[in-house]
């Protein structure tokens, strides 16, 4: 029986495991997107390596015997810059994107894919309240939003953009035409005080309302959102902010107006007196673990997504999370669609989903003003539903699952690190029933061939060619590979590659 | 193209050849014998009749470079790109295919279905770079404005051509001998012709003189070479010999002994000849004698183990073998024990002549003590290194001795069962040592109770399909086992579970090669030879920029200096040494300034080289090392299996930068970025390609970086890089039209008698017209 250490821990192992086996008996957690538990060693993706402090070599811990006597060192600096590397490496060729381009883009990080999906099946409110959700004050941004979201939107490649704004105000207005009001979070007893009361501050306000923290907004006007209503470009109907501003306050959000702090009110009271506080004006500075900051953008949407931000950290620190900010998880991108790719694209789109289908192709040309041109005052979206379903929902079906995207986010890996001649094209998406298979996303870890080797799939998914890319044999169908184990094949998948065409799971 | 498929002739093959996993390659193999690429009706119905899945056929019918999935043309025209190849020219070469056959982009086949193009990454040919293969017949020296016409002669010989017979003409009574080289270079060189021609010649003057095919005699740089051994006089060799010349140097040596009628005219005719000016100038250019200084430098450096009677010996003759102490040391082994050979290889000090140079009988031992019942031993000829030809020169021309190595191995290491794994794109290799595994079974050497020893053995021939990567002996045994070649982590090694799982010997052709001879004259005198850790001698296939190029073996300790200069007689007239690229695509370049280099594997691995399996490519001043880099990594690339990410995406990216840099599109982070990958490619790769394919970059880097920064610079300072330099014509131009004529690309337009200028626009920089320019006026900026 091997006896070795890692990382200073003594662990004992059978003849013949793993390093990872032994590192996994001491619970000493190692990266892998190649291994699975019951299916041999594929030594393929390279970042479970780890230091063999004798010899001074990187091991695939996946396949290197455990070794009596032996030292390891499992995330010793060359080993994190060794796995980031290589992750570099799979992510130089990953084609395609985590989040939707439009997403990505926007600073509230709204999910405009989600949204669009409901809007395109005719449910306006349900996607109202996603925006509701994200935005705070959906209802004004679908006014004086500049829709940077709009520039990203892969559409353009085959006719214009989506006309992202517009139908998200239809969405936003229907849903503020109901008796919606969101609901608080659980309360925390924990209390905040906000200062400012314009885009920054009600989102701010808003978020920490809806994870149950009591809020308390000073405006040093008598007027809220007055940023906002002094800024704005454009014509727009400022009930609307009045009804989102309401609606925060009927959420439990309160607000104190010709209260400025420095003034009425003494800054040093508000941080002894609150458990934190959110500053969205510059005039004051403190030096205190308890305050937080969002800059009061003069374009509405970064102010909502400072106050997002601002907001979370806030709620972290009250929750006793650790303070640093939290890197926003790695997003792989496509950056631009090539229009030679768009119909390879467009097999990611379900075509079982008729409806969609047909309101796509009725919608060939476009109907709405090029991005960059202010069309708020003109109503130019027709059919609103119709412009939802041209979005093609560009975002990656396995956000979260996928291993790749972990490890990127963890280690810091960047894609852009080298200067690729080009991209690799974008492939036709497979799909056999619930699974869809993404070539461009596949990193060649080679399970779901050893899955179909060991089921005895006779067309099960095969490498082809040098350099291993997988595929169905003789161009078959994706079900003659995927027929008697396709959910399985989907969950070991490290990546979007497999995955099902609903998102995450397998139900419809 | 409209192809005939036969079921029936499916169920053949398979019938022949078997039906479990393992077959998949020799029925991919003989499905494309029959029809020249792979139907996929034909595979579909392999998959019926065969336990061969349709996703492993798939990945195998894919994965090696024999297999096509479409039709191909009549004829297959293989342009090498082996290193000696590309140094030489061979782009330019290829290019010139492409334009003759007028395939446009993405195409390989003509629209009349004749020909079929594709580059090859080595024919083992080097001394004859640039080379180019048609079907079986094997061009030498192929210039890219000659390319037309070595399509138009290959057709117009078609039917002429017969393949290598045996037996051979033997005469009892025969006391003199010529012995012609009939080695793969010799026979692209020319040989057959000679021997053709050899062979008319005497019957004609009806003398008994035994035509004897011959191993490589290694000097492949003077090819076709024929030699006469006639008692009482010194042995007399003739070099470059063409046809024509054969009737004066055979009248040189013999006299007609009678002159039959009907021949007396002709005869008299070609005696008249003889004395003719023309003749005898033809039979004294090609004489050479053993002392000449050149021929004397070339033999004198070199120590023959593995190669001994190079020249002198019928591969195929496993009489004449044994004549020559053949077996001597098999019988020996047979009657002793098993550990005596292991302890005795171990005296010798051998190591493995594969690349890494894993000590030889520590490997057996491993074996012997692994344990399992079923033990095999694999002879590793997938000799796959652009600029190398030692296993092919070795398999072709002492079959037998590896053989007997293998035997020895075989009752050392406890093995019953053996695989002699050759390149597909060594035809004669293959045929050779298929018949000399018939020949030994029939002599008793090789089955069951081996000359009543009681030990067994059974050998077979697998061809390779063509991937480099099966050289590294895991992804060998996969590729026997019938599967892509794929490498798997080490350990396990072979040596505990390999072929089948089952313990493996796995050595190289050069490795067995030597064994009968240390063992018949002993370890400490092999040990005599070479340094303290390297012992006995190598074998090099030296070729590049050298005057003679060859098979060489020298003892170890010899000096890089040493055998460029002495035995290969340095860079031709007017070029200066710049560096020698060792070892193949896993070497690397080691400069001249380090030239007192020993051959020694520890020696080599300081400089940042490998011994590799001893390809040694010379190269001069008009090398771009950069592009050296850059020629090796689109290799490795091309090579690389995929299986892990560091071999498969950052020899990828690898080659992006250093494509960047030939164009002089690169900035100088880039070489910072190139040097980073490089490391993290060979720390973290799987196998042993992966571990060692940055080893070019990171010697030319090392010892060549103002290269690089003169690329950066958007200069390349040997002139090689086609995007960076510039052709012109100057004022010394005298108006002959010859470099108009020989432009592919019109680039040049044709003003006799004035001065001409080429369109840097059209220009493609094939460098066709610098050479045929009489005054030197097209010049390189």
């Amino acid at each position: 029986m091997p006896r070795l250490t890692i990382d200073g821990a003594a662990v004992e192992v059978d003849a013949g495991a793993s390093i990872l086996d032994a590192a996994t008996k001491a619970g000493i957690e190692i990266p892998t997107l190649c291994h699975v538990k019951g299916l041999c060693a594929q030594t393929s993706c390279m970042i479970c390596v780890v230091k063999d402090e004798a010899t001074g070599r990187a091991l695939p811990s996946c396949s290197a015997r455990a070794e009596d006597g032996m030292r390891i060192d499992t995330r010793c600096d060359e080993i994190v810059t060794a796995r980031r590397e290589v992750l570099e490496l799979l992510l130089s060729e990953h084609v395609g994107d985590c989040e939707a381009p439009c997403r990505s883009i926007c600073p509230a990080f709204l999910d405009i894919p989600a949204m669009m999906a409901r809007m395109s099946v005719g449910d306006f409110e349900g996607a109202g309240r996603i925006a509701q959700e994200h935005l705070a004050i959906p209802g004004t941004l679908g006014y004086l939003c500049s829709a940077p979201c709009e520039r990203g939107c892969h559409r353009a490649v085959k006719d214009s953009p989506l006309a992202i704004r517009e139908t998200h105000r239809r969405a936003a207005e229907e849903m503020l035409a109901s008796a919606y009001v969101p609901a608080a979070g659980p309360a925390t007893g924990k209390r905040v005080a906000i200062v400012g009361a314009s885009a920054a501050g009600l989102a701010t306000a808003y978020m920490l309302r809806r994870r149950g923290h009591s809020c308390r907004v000073f405006e040093k006007t008598n007027i809220l959102g007055r940023m906002l209503r002094e800024n704005a470009e454009v014509k727009w109907d400022e009930h609307i902010l009045d009804t989102e501003i309401e609606r925060i306050r009927q959420m439990g959000v309160e607000f104190e107006c010709n209260s400025e702090v420095g003034a009425e009110i003494r800054f040093d009271h508000l941080v002894t007196g609150f458990d934190a506080v959110v500053i969205t004006c510059d005039e004051l500075d403190a030096d205190a673990d308890n305050v937080f900051y969002a800059v009061e953008y003069s374009m509405a949407v970064n102010a909502v997504g400072e106050g997002k931000a601002a907001a979370d950290q806030a709620d972290r620190f009250l929750r006793g999370l650790p303070s640093e900010r939290r890197a926003r998880a790695f997003n792989s991108r496509l950056v631009t669609l090539r229009p030679e790719e768009l119909d390879a694209f467009l097999t990611r789109l379900d075509p079982g989903d008729t409806a969609r289908r047909s309101l796509m192709e009725a919608l060939l040309k476009p109907v709405f003003a090029r991005p960059g041109k202010r069309s708020a005052e003109k109503d130019s979206v027709e059919n609103p539903q119709a412009e939802a379903a041209r979005c093609m929902q560009c975002q990656c079906m396995k956000p979260a699952g996928c291993k790749l995207r972990q490890y990127a986010t963890e280690y810091g890996a960047g894609q852009a690190v080298y200067h690729c001649a080009e991209r690799s094209a974008v492939e036709p998406t497979l799909r056999f029933g619930e699974v869809v298979f993404e070539p461009g996303k596949c990193i060649r870890c080679g399970l779901c061939v050893e899955l179909g080797k060991r089921d005895g799939v006779a067309f099960g998914l095969a490498f082809s060619a040098r350099g291993g890319a997988v595929g169905v044999p003789f161009e078959r169908d994706l079900e003659a590979a995927l027929k008697t184990n396709g959910p399985r094949c989907v969950e070991i998948c490290p990546t979007g590659a497999l995955a099902f065409r609903q998102g995450e799971t397998s139900e419809p | 193209m409209e192809v005939r498929f036969c079921i029936d002739d499916i169920d053949d093959i398979v019938e022949s050849i078997g039906r479990s996993p393992d077959c998949a390659i020799p029925i991919l193999q003989a499905i494309q014998d029959r029809y020249r690429f792979l139907p996929e009706p034909a595979l579909l119905r392999v998959c019926e009749i065969t336990d061969i899945t349709p996703a492993a056929i798939e990945g195998v019918a894919s994965f090696y470079a024999q297999f096509r999935r479409t039709p191909v043309g009549r004829h297959t025209i293989s342009v090498c790109d082996g290193t000696a190849c590309h140094v030489k020219g061979a782009t330019e070469v290829y290019d010139a295919v492409v334009k003759q056959l007028s395939l446009g982009a993405g195409q390989d086949t003509d629209a009349k279905g004749e020909f079929t193009v594709r580059k090859v990454a080595c024919l083992g040919c080097c001394t004859l770079a640039p080379a180019v293969q048609i079907d079986e017949v094997t061009y030498g020296h192929v210039q890219s404005n000659a390319v037309g016409h070595i399509l138009h002669d290959f057709l117009v010989h078609e039917g002429e051509r017969k393949p290598e017979h045996i037996p051979l003409l033997v005469h009892a009574e025969a006391a003199a001998e010529i012995r012609v080289g009939l080695g793969s270079c010799c026979v692209a060189g020319g040989s057959d012709k000679v021997r053709v021609a050899l062979e008319d010649a005497l019957t004609e003057i009806d003398t008994p003189v035994n035509v004897k095919h011959v191993s490589c005699v290694g000097m492949c740089h003077q090819t076709p070479l024929l030699e006469f051994v006639v008692p009482g006089s010194p042995a007399q060799l003739y070099a470059k010999v063409q046809p024509e010349d054969v009737p004066g140097i055979v009248a040189r040596h013999f006299k007609p002994r009678r002159l039959p009628v009907r021949l007396l005219r002709a005869a008299v005719r070609r005696l008249e000849g003889f004395y003719a000016d023309e003749t005898r100038h033809a039979v004294e250019r090609s004489a050479v004698a053993f002392d000449d200084a050149p021929v004397a430098a070339f033999i004198a450096g070199q120590k023959r183990l593995a190669t001994e009677y190079c020249g002198e010996i019928n591969p195929l003759d496993i009489n004449e073998y044994k004549s020559k102490d053949g077996f001597v040391a098999l019988d020996d082994v047979l009657s002793g024990k098993p550990e005596g050979v292991i302890e005795r290889i171990a005296r010798s000090g051998l190591r493995g002549r594969g690349g890494a140079g894993f000590p030889t009988a520590r490997k057996w031992q491993a074996v012997r003590d692994a344990e399992g019942e079923r033990k095999f031993i694999v002879c590793n000829g997938d000799e796959g290194d652009p600029g190398a030809f030692m296993d092919r020169m070795m398999l072709e021309s002492y079959p037998y001795r590896v053989i007997e190595g293998m035997l020895i191995a075989s009752f050392a290491a406890g093995a019953n069962e053996g695989v002699i794994y050759i390149r597909a794109e060594y035809p004669l290799a293959v045929r050779r040592v298929k018949e000399a595994i018939k020949r030994c079974e029939a002599a008793g050497h090789l089955g069951d109770d081996i000359r009543g020893s009681g030990h067994r053995l059974k050998l077979r021939v697998m061809e390779a399909a063509g991937a480099f990567v099966c050289g590294e002996e895991t992804a060998l045994i996969a590729s026997i086992e019938g599967r892509r070649g794929m490498p798997s982590y080490r350990p396990p090694f072979p040596a505990e579970r390999g072929l089948m799982g089952c313990p493996t010997l796995v050595n190289n052709v050069e490795t067995y090669a030597l064994v009968p001879w240390i063992l018949r004259n002993g370890p400490d005198v092999f040990a005599k030879f070479g340094t303290e850790h390297s012992k006995g001698t190598k074998v090099f296939s030296l070729t590049g920029k050298v005057r003679r190029g060859g098979l060489i073996e020298v003892p170890m300790g010899v000096t890089i200096r040493r055998i460029v200069e002495e035995i290969g007689g340095g860079c031709p007239e007017g070029r200066t040494f710049k560096a020698v690229q060792v070892g193949g695509p896993s070497g690397g370049c080691i400069p001249a300034s380090l030239g007192d280099t020993p051959v020694d594997y520890e020696a080599l691995a300081q400089v940042g080289a490998m011994m590799g399996s001893g390809g040694l490519v010379v190269l001069d001043d008009t090398d771009c090392m950069v592009e050296i880099s850059r020629y090796f990594i689109e290799f490795m690339q091309r090579e690389s299996c995929g299986k892990c990410t560091p071999c498969r995406v950052g020899t990828k990216r690898m080659l992006e930068i250093l494509t960047r840099l030939c164009a002089g599109e690169a900035v100088a982070e880039d070489l910072d970025q190139l040097e980073s990958l490089a490391l993290r490619v060979k720390t973290q790769s799987l196998c042993g390609l992966g571990k060692t394919a940055p080893n070019p970059v990171l010697t030319t880097l090392r010892y060549f970086r103002d290269e690089f920064e003169a690329h950066v610079a958007g200069q390349c300072p040997a002139k090689a890089c086609r995007k960076l330099v510039r052709y012109s014509v100057t004022d010394a131009c005298i108006g002959c039209t010859k470099c108009a004529q020989v432009c592919p690309v019109d680039a040049i337009e044709l003003k006799p008698y004035e001065v001409h200028s080429i369109d840097t626009e059209l220009c493609t920089r094939c460098d066709a017209c610098r050479p045929v320019c009489p005054v030197d006026a097209v010049i390189v900026e």
